[in-house]
């Protein structure tokens, strides 16, 4: 990484649910930076954690799920860390901001967050404007007046056409893309130094989408805000990301620059799932599809994560799970959670591949029994 | 497809919903003079004039925003939905005038795969009798046959034999999608209407779907009529795309031709609309500005001239490229009041950038007013150009004032006017003025 501190660092972050079938670790131990006016993609399928990543650092996970681990630092100050107690056990350590603390120096104020659903985001009942006035009043700490100013003055940031006369609209007077935009302005308002924007243009249209893209991109260059935007779709991380983590199933697989991800990728997993999406700009005859389904994370399997359904597993990756490391052969950072890198020296080349443990039915197997 | 033998023929169908669910609600106060109740009721042209044609065997991949009425045309195609008029020829036979009887033996043939693989299986069936249910519907096979064939067909799907007996909870949602395909595939259809079957799909499960759709495809000889609103699927599974804008099929191509050579302005447009996953394409988009019209109250002419980046210039005005460019992304931004003006030098900066215009001011006497009497979340906007006196009072009846004395907008203070109004009350709107009148030539195109 450069040398200057990043604005916000994630170490080792263990984020785990206990429920009745056991436990589950959403989110275990993943590692990630984001410097001043980047945008960081997290990318993964439905399931991989990457929701509770960021519920994890806006402290936003709700019991049964518990924060167990890792540490957080913000602008260099420390929002999150764990400390052995007198018994072993672990516990929040001294430096760890409170959560009283946070909620009122840190949420909203210096790290904002856009939802992917606006329309469970805003309140049906209120009107739009008070929402977001409110919002501006309680963490700028300013009068009415002015905190309805600001917000007009908001939403016409955001492209909300006519501002002033669609302060006292109702949520569902609005289109998706309004409405997401209203969430963006809530987010903008407060100029937070970081906004954690969680697959924020799932739900819409792509002429939608596209503008959201581009208007983001401009405040961007406007505030020099950064952004971690979580999302499933590898094109709209080609589009506005300047670094990607690749997540699987509550850990990291694979960090890297966007070019190198893309064209220099160099863990089977986002591999796959570059070739498993069809292509807008050219035909592709056959999609290669990964094999099975991501295994439920209370029980993941032993050893690598992805090696039930990697192409190039061999026997050593039963065994070993590994950490994403720097498997780099330019400048540039490059980290990989896969043993056939050299990094790793564990024998990859003389271990026996693994036969597909799949038949002919392949995922079709693997019921997800206890779901509901 | 070779052959071109057409297994449907669609002429001419639409289908308009009637909005407003209750008696008053198509009641209104009319005042002025007469009886003073009047019945008025509005359409949604969901689905307005469409015509096209399926190849047996074919993939028709049917493309568009969400509401410009794919899935509405889906259904009425299977007549799901009445169709206000036009015809269907499936295999020859009108569709569209079948009695319940007859409609219900074409079922048979015809059958739909639903987005939502949740909600389209009944959570308390299990897998095997769900599979089973069209075959009793249509009186096909004994009891043992029937669970022979569900056997087969879950297999052929991708789903183990064994999973008869469990229940849709059990399964994972790209498994779902199976069952749905193994449901539709029971009654050995001809035709498949596949509305987003993938939409609700992770990236790799979906790769999954879209394979065993096409082993599927070969293996008993379907024709799907495929609706997505995802041009990179579409672009995967089709041999022939139309794409429809506001009720309208408004390209209908091979599917190569369709993707590298594009004919209509809103296709290209859409296809630079979609992020590439390659970043070295990464911010070549060009976006369409604005939301789609109102289906209740399309634009007059062609449907997307609103948003048109082709829209050709009046004839009344002599124009170079780059002005008309200047002058329709202007008008558009007006229209959509998307810019609080500051000072003519600022609207000069953002939209006249290194174009001049010349013209007199005040040169026309025909100007547009926009009445939206509603409130602007489902704003309905009419289009007329209403001769008048004055500009600045035509400018004046924006949004709700329609019932208020004018005088009263005319008094608000600068800072929270309108676009429109402030503009005509400045001094810097009047040498675009002229060029401003044009837009009644737009709207009147």
């Amino acid at each position: 990484m450069t040398a200057s501190t990043p604005l916000l660092s994630v170490d080792n972050l263990q984020t785990q649910f206990e429920t009745a079938e056991g436990t589950v670790r959403a989110v275990d131990g993943i590692s990630f930076d984001v410097h001043e006016g980047e945008t960081v993609g997290l990318v993964g399928e439905s399931g991989a954690g990457k929701s509770v990543a960021i519920s994890s650092i806006l402290r936003l996970v709700e019991s049964p799920g518990e924060i167990v681990g890792g540490e957080i630092r913000f602008q260099g100050e420390t929002l999150l860390s764990f400390e052995e107690g007198p018994d072993g056990e672990r516990r929040r350590s001294p430096e760890t901001l409170s959560n009283e603390e946070f909620r009122r120096r840190i949420r909203g104020r210096e790290i904002a967050t856009i939802f992917q659903d606006p329309m469970e985001s805003l309140n049906p009942v209120f009107t739009v404007g008070s929402q977001l006035q409110e919002f501006i009043e309680i963490n700028r700490e300013l009068p009415p007046k002015d905190a309805r100013d600001v917000a007009i003055e908001t939403l016409r940031e955001v492209d909300i056409p006519k501002p002033e006369d669609r302060f006292d609209d109702y949520p569902h007077e609005f289109s998706g893309g309004m409405r997401q935009r209203v969430l963006i302005a809530m987010a903008i308002a407060c100029q937070p130094s970081l906004i954690l924007a969680d697959e924020p243009t799932t739900a819409l249209d792509v002429t939608v989408e596209g503008q959201i893209l581009n208007m983001v991109s401009n405040l961007q260059d406007e505030y020099g805000t950064s952004f971690v935007w979580v999302t499933h779709d590898l094109a709209v991380v080609a589009d506005i990301c300047d670094r990607v983590n690749v997540m699987y199933l509550g850990q990291m697989a694979e960090q890297a620059n966007v070019h190198d991800l893309f064209d220099d990728t160099k863990h089977p997993y986002t591999e796959a799932l570059l070739n498993s999406v069809p292509r807008p700009d050219k035909t592709v005859e056959s999609l290669t599809p990964i094999e099975g389904v991501m295994p439920e994370a209370i029980d993941p399997p032993a050893g690598c994560r992805f090696h039930p359904r990697c192409p190039d597993a061999r026997e050593v990756c039963r065994e070993i799970n590994p950490d994403a490391r720097n498997v780099s052969d330019t400048g540039r950072p490059h980290n990989a959670a896969c043993v056939k890198h050299d990094a790793f020296d564990v024998d990859y080349e003389h271990s026996a591949p693994i036969k597909s443990e799949d038949d002919e039915f392949g995922e079709d197997l693997q019921v997800t029994e206890g779901s509901r | 497809m070779s052959g071109a033998e057409s297994i449907l023929r669609v002429e001419n169908l639409t289908k308009h919903f009637s909005t407003g669910s209750g008696v008053f609600d198509t009641v209104e106060l009319d005042l002025s003079g007469g009886f003073p109740l009047k019945r008025t009721v509005e359409h949604v042209r969901a689905v307005d004039d469409v015509s096209f044609e399926i190849e047996r065997g074919e993939t028709l991949g049917l493309v568009g925003e969400s509401g410009c009425g794919k899935s509405t045309l889906g259904r009425t195609i299977l007549r799901l939905l009445q169709p206000t008029d036009g015809d269907i020829y499936f295999k020859g036979r009108n569709i569209a005038d079948l009695d319940k009887g007859e409609l219900r033996r074409t079922r048979k043939d015809q059958q739909m795969i639903f987005q939502d693989p949740q909600s389209s299986l009944n959570p308390r069936m299990k897998v095997g009798p769900i599979v089973e249910e069209p075959m009793k519907a249509h009186d096909l096979y004994d009891d043992d046959g029937r669970e022979e064939r569900a056997r087969e067909l879950l297999e052929a799907v991708g789903l183990d034999p064994q999973h008869y007996n469990r229940y849709p909870h059990q399964f994972s949602g790209g498994q779902r999608q199976r069952i749905n395909l193994a449901r539709a595939l029971s009654v050995d259809p001809d035709f498949i209407v596949c509305d987003e079957p993938t939409s609700a799909l992770d990236a790799s499960i979906q790769a999954q779907v879209l394979n065993t759709m096409r082993e599927l495809q070969e293996e008993f000889n379907l024709t799907y009529l495929f609706i997505s609103h995802d041009l990179s699927v579409i672009r995967h599974i089709s041999d022939r795309v139309a794409v429809m804008y506001l009720g309208q099929i408004v390209e209908l191509a091979e599917k190569e031709e369709l993707f590298e050579d594009p004919k209509h302005p809103y296709t290209r447009s859409l296809l630079s609309a979609i992020p590439v996953p390659d970043p070295s394409q990464a911010g070549s988009r060009t976006i369409l500005q604005g939301d789609v019209p109102d289906p209740v109250d399309p634009p007059s002419g062609c449907r997307f001239r609103t948003r048109c980046p082709e829209l050709i210039p009046p004839d009344a005005y002599d124009l170079g490229d780059d002005e008309w460019a200047a002058v329709r992304e202007f008008m558009r931004a007006v229209r959509r009041r998307a810019f609080d003006p500051e000072s003519r030098a600022a609207v000069e900066a953002e939209f006249f950038d290194g174009v001049s215009l010349g013209g007199e001011a005040g040169a026309s006497s025909t100007t547009r007013s926009t009445t939206s009497p509603r409130r602007s979340g489902r704003k309905r906007r009419t289009y007329s150009p209403t001769p008048s006196p004055s500009r600045a009072s035509a400018h004046r009846s924006s949004r709700r004032t329609n019932s208020r004395p004018v005088g009263r907008r005319a008094a608000s203070p600068p800072a929270t006017s309108t676009a429109s109004n402030s503009l005509a009350g400045r001094p810097f709107s009047r040498p675009h003025s002229n060029r401003l009148a044009s837009r009644s030539s737009e709207n009147a195109g």
